[in-house]
This record gives C-alpha cells, structure tokens and sequence, in this order.
C-alpha cells in the first residue's frame, strides 16, 4: 500500500468505491439508480494452452465485478506479445479464448490495447454496472452470518505440481476447469439474497480474502474440514509442493490468524494463492442454507465453511 | 554432510530437493543455500513436518543458510557409545591460554602439533569463534589437521563462524553446525579445551 501513500487523493461523492478500501473494484455513481464498476487484471500465462490461458485470464478479469455485486457490460483487452519471437496465432487463441468468456458474461468485447515484450500478458479492462444499493463490498459481514464458498481451494499447489510434473491430470483438469469458470452463476443465484458481503478468493488465498472481509469486533470462524478442496491438492502440500506466495500470505495474516490445530498441509490450502477463485459470500445464518442449496442446483460448488460471531481473540479463528 | 546449492530456484524446488536428500539419508546434516527469507521459511515447515533440527544464518551476501539436522534417533546414539571412551577437543579461540596473543597462537599451534603426535587420538575436533581461523587460513596447523584426520579424526568447523570471517570453507575437515555440535558434546565422554 505504500506505493500508492505519495499519490494525492481527489474527493469525490460520486466515486462510492475506491481503493482507499481493500475491495474488487471500483463503484462511481451516475444516478441515483446506476453505478458503473470498473476493474482490471492481467497475467503471464498460468498453462500451457493459449486458448485456456485466455480464458482464465478473462474469468480472473471479470470476476471482481461479480465480487461487487454488478453485472457485466463490456470489456477491452490488455495484451502484451513478443510479435517477432512467438507465432501471432498464440495471440489469436488467447484473444479467442478471452472473447468467449466476455460473451458467455453477457459482455461485449470493444477494443483494447497491445504492447510488444518479452514474455506474453493478458487480460481485460472490464465495465459493468450495479445499482448503487446493490453494492457488495467486502467487509460488510455481519454477526450470525455464514460464509460461502463457490469454488474448491488448492489451486495454485496443483498448478506449481503440474509445472513440476507431480499432479495427475485428473487434478489439473479440475483446477482449469474451476478457473475457466465465470462467477456469474454462482453471482446469479447470490443477487436473490440478502448477502451482506462479498469478495471472490484470488492472491491473497482463503484465508487472506477471508480477512478483509471480517469488519472490527467480528471474527470469522472456519471450519477446515469443511472446506473444499480440489483433489489431489492435499496429497501434492503433504510431499511440499508448496510456493512462496502461500508462506507470504501466512506471513501477512500471522497475528490476525490462529489455526493451531490444523495440519500442515490444510495450512498450505488456506493460505494458497488462486487464480479466478470463488466467491466468498457472507449472508445471513437464515438464509445461508437456501442459498447454498440453490447454488448448487445451479451447477455451483457452493460450500458453507464458517460463520461470523462476536471478536473473540483473532479475526479469523480455524478450527479443524 | 550434504550441501545444495538452490541460489535462484524458485519455491517449492529448494524445499522438493531438500526433502529428497533428507529421505536419502538415515542420519546427519543437509545445508542448503537460498536467496530468500521465504525459501528459508518453506525450508523450516519442512523441518519441523520431518522432524529435524532447523537452523538458518544470513550471511553477508544475503543469502540463507539453511541446515535441516537428521537425528536416527537419540537412544540408539547413546547404546552405541557407552562402551567407548569418546573425546572431543574443542578449540573456540586461535590463541591457547590468556596473555599475550603472539604467544596464544604459537602455543595453539604447538598444541595441535603435539596431538599429532600422540598415540592417543579424540574421535573429534572442533573449531569455532575464531578457533575456525586455524582451520582455515594456510598455517602448519593445517597439515596437523590433515594428518590428524588421516587417523580417522573427525575435523569440524563451524559454517556460521567460517562465513563470518569471510571464508569460504575450511583447508582441512569438514563444515559443521551448531546441532551437530551440540551431538557431539553430548555424546562425549571427555571434553578436552586447551
């Protein structure tokens, strides 16, 4: 955060959301009934295959206007491309792949801008709107509400095994196909209720995004063994297909965290880093499991894994 | 004792490396080199999951220096040792006695000569703080070492102290750390410090 300490900050009634808050995108009012939800993402490729790359990267993309609670109206592209090194087709699936995300969000593709570089980037600017009193921001939890999740952690382990050729294919299939899907159906059923926050798990991990959405004098307890996990990532953290990006999240959360109890390799899981993860959703225990239910009947992986209760010694306490 | 180099891996690979070295071995040391505090603490969670001793120690380039410490298991060590009269000589200075530090180091250097030549040798020497500087600066302590280790004594020197004072490794023996040390201590009948 302190990059952006020496950079003046213009206020501004209308900008709802910005980043003086750790949230997903930002909110700037038109009217009192539309808002536009504006947010960006981009990344050097996460597999192999252009095509998947380019539709992870766009569902990573698209995914913070969901976390906000908005729907999805157009999109530019971010690419940067060594043009004279590799094969422009690469370029041609990735930017297939990103198109048929934006569409499936209902979105329209208008434009975007390239760069030459060394090593392949892709992602997307994105525009969506929200109605100003349907904003979701982050740390809006309340006590009694339980927490959601739509998507199975663990994989950012099965992707460094899979670079490392350690994980089975049927676990790095669940983990593309995971990432590749849109949270707008997991977004979809959430809009119906009465959701008192929400963010979608990325770099920070469970347990970090976890974090910024517990508000002071809350805690949120999670309950590992009712996390979801995509197969294979536990047995890949037992033999330490670790990264560093999940000890530097341990790090960041260290005093604001306790999980005694749990084991190593659930350790890991919690802490590790995803690329377009699920929505964290915390809602109202009344209704938690009406909607976890009707998630799933929609096709989400949807997992209640903790619920939200007065502070008691950390923010976040798990228990195994 | 075992030492990987993983200066510019990425994580997991210095921790996947080490644990592939430690289920090579039964018992004793691994060092292994990172380039950051990250790596070294992926490095300690798998100390602590196979249940060895960790130790880190940055030195002046800034790199970690990890060692993970495999124990076969401390009562076989002590079955194994009663029957034998074990010594270690330990030698935490450059200099012997307190005065005048010419002298120290000649006495030291005489010291060493004159074990040389006994018939009775100890099973160990160590050297650490500046005792690590015979071990490893050019003098004729180091062909007394030499020789001393061709008679089946284990010569150790301290890794933290040879980093500190600039070297690299030592001229005779082996690098050695403070667990090792400790095990070394423990299971010595006799501690001899000129």
């Amino acid at each position: 955060m302190s990059v952006l300490g020496g950079i003046p900050k213009v206020f501004d009634e209308n900008l709802l959301i910005g980043y003086d808050s750790s949230d997903d995108a930002a909110v700037y009012k038109l009217s009192e009934d539309i808002a536009v939800v504006m947010t960006l993402d981009f990344f050097t490729p996460v597999v192999e295959d252009p095509y998947t790359f380019g539709k992870i990267a766009a569902a990573n993309a698209l995914s913070d206007i969901y976390a906000m609670g908005g729907e999805v109206k157009a999109a530019l592209n971010i690419v940067a491309f060594p043009e004279k090194e590799m094969d422009t087709r690469i370029l041609g699936e990735i930017l297939r792949g990103g198109a048929q995300k934006v569409h499936e969000a209902g979105g329209v593709l208008s434009g975007g801008h390239s760069i030459n570089d060394v090593s392949p980037k892709y992602g997307l600017s994105v525009m969506g709107v929200v109605h100003p009193a349907g904003i979701l921001p982050n740390n809006g939890c309340k006590i009694g509400d339980k927490i959601i999740l739509t998507k199975p952690v663990g994989i950012g382990i099965i992707l460094t095994a899979h670079r490392l050729d350690a994980a089975d294919s049927e676990s790095y299939l669940e983990a593309v196909k995971n990432m590749e899907t849109l949270n707008k159906y997991a977004a979809d059923v959430m809009k119906k209720y009465p959701v008192n926050a929400c963010t979608d798990v990325t770099g920070f991990g469970l347990l970090g995004h976890l974090g910024e959405m517990v508000p002071k004098g809350m805690s949120a307890i999670v309950q590992a063994s009712k996390v979801p996990v995509i197969q294979g990532a536990y047995a890949l953290a037992k033999e330490f297909y670790i990264t560093g990006s999940a000890q530097k999240n341990a790090n960041f959360m260290k005093e604001r965290v306790r999980l005694d109890n749990v084991d190593f390799a659930m350790k890991e899981i919690l802490f590790d880093p995803q690329t377009s993860g699920g929505l964290l959703i915390s809602v109202p225990g009344k209704d938690a499991g009406m909607l976890a239910s009707e998630l799933k009947d929609n096709g989400v992986d949807a997992h209640e894994i903790g619920e939200i209760m007065p502070f008691k010694d950390f923010d976040i306490e798990v228990i195994p | 004792m075992i030492e990987l180099d993983c200066i510019g891996d990425i994580c997991p690979m210095p921790v996947i490396k080490a644990k592939k070295e430690l289920e090579s071995i039964k018992e004793g040391s691994l060092i292994i080199m990172v380039d950051n505090e990250i790596a070294a603490q992926n490095l300690e969670k798998l100390a602590k999951e196979k249940a060895c001793a960790y130790e880190v120690l940055k030195d002046r380039d800034g790199f970690y220096r990890v060692s993970l410490h495999k124990n076969a298991g401390l009562p076989q060590n002590i079955s194994i040792d009663m029957s034998k009269d074990k010594s270690v000589v330990v030698i935490s200075s450059d200099k012997m006695g307190d005065g005048d530090d010419k002298l120290g180091q000649t006495l030291i250097k005489g010291f060493i000569y004159a074990l040389r030549e006994c018939d009775k040798i100890p099973d160990a020497i160590v050297f650490y703080n500046s005792g690590a500087h015979i071990a490893a600066k050019e003098s004729e302590s180091v062909e007394d070492l030499k020789k001393l280790e061709e008679k089946g004594v284990l010569v150790l020197t301290c890794g933290a102290c040879l980093d500190f004072y600039g070297y690299k490794a030592p001229l005779a023996g082996k690098v050695t750390n403070m667990y090792e040390i400790v095990e070394k201590f423990l299971s010595a009948d006799k501690i001899i410090r000129p």
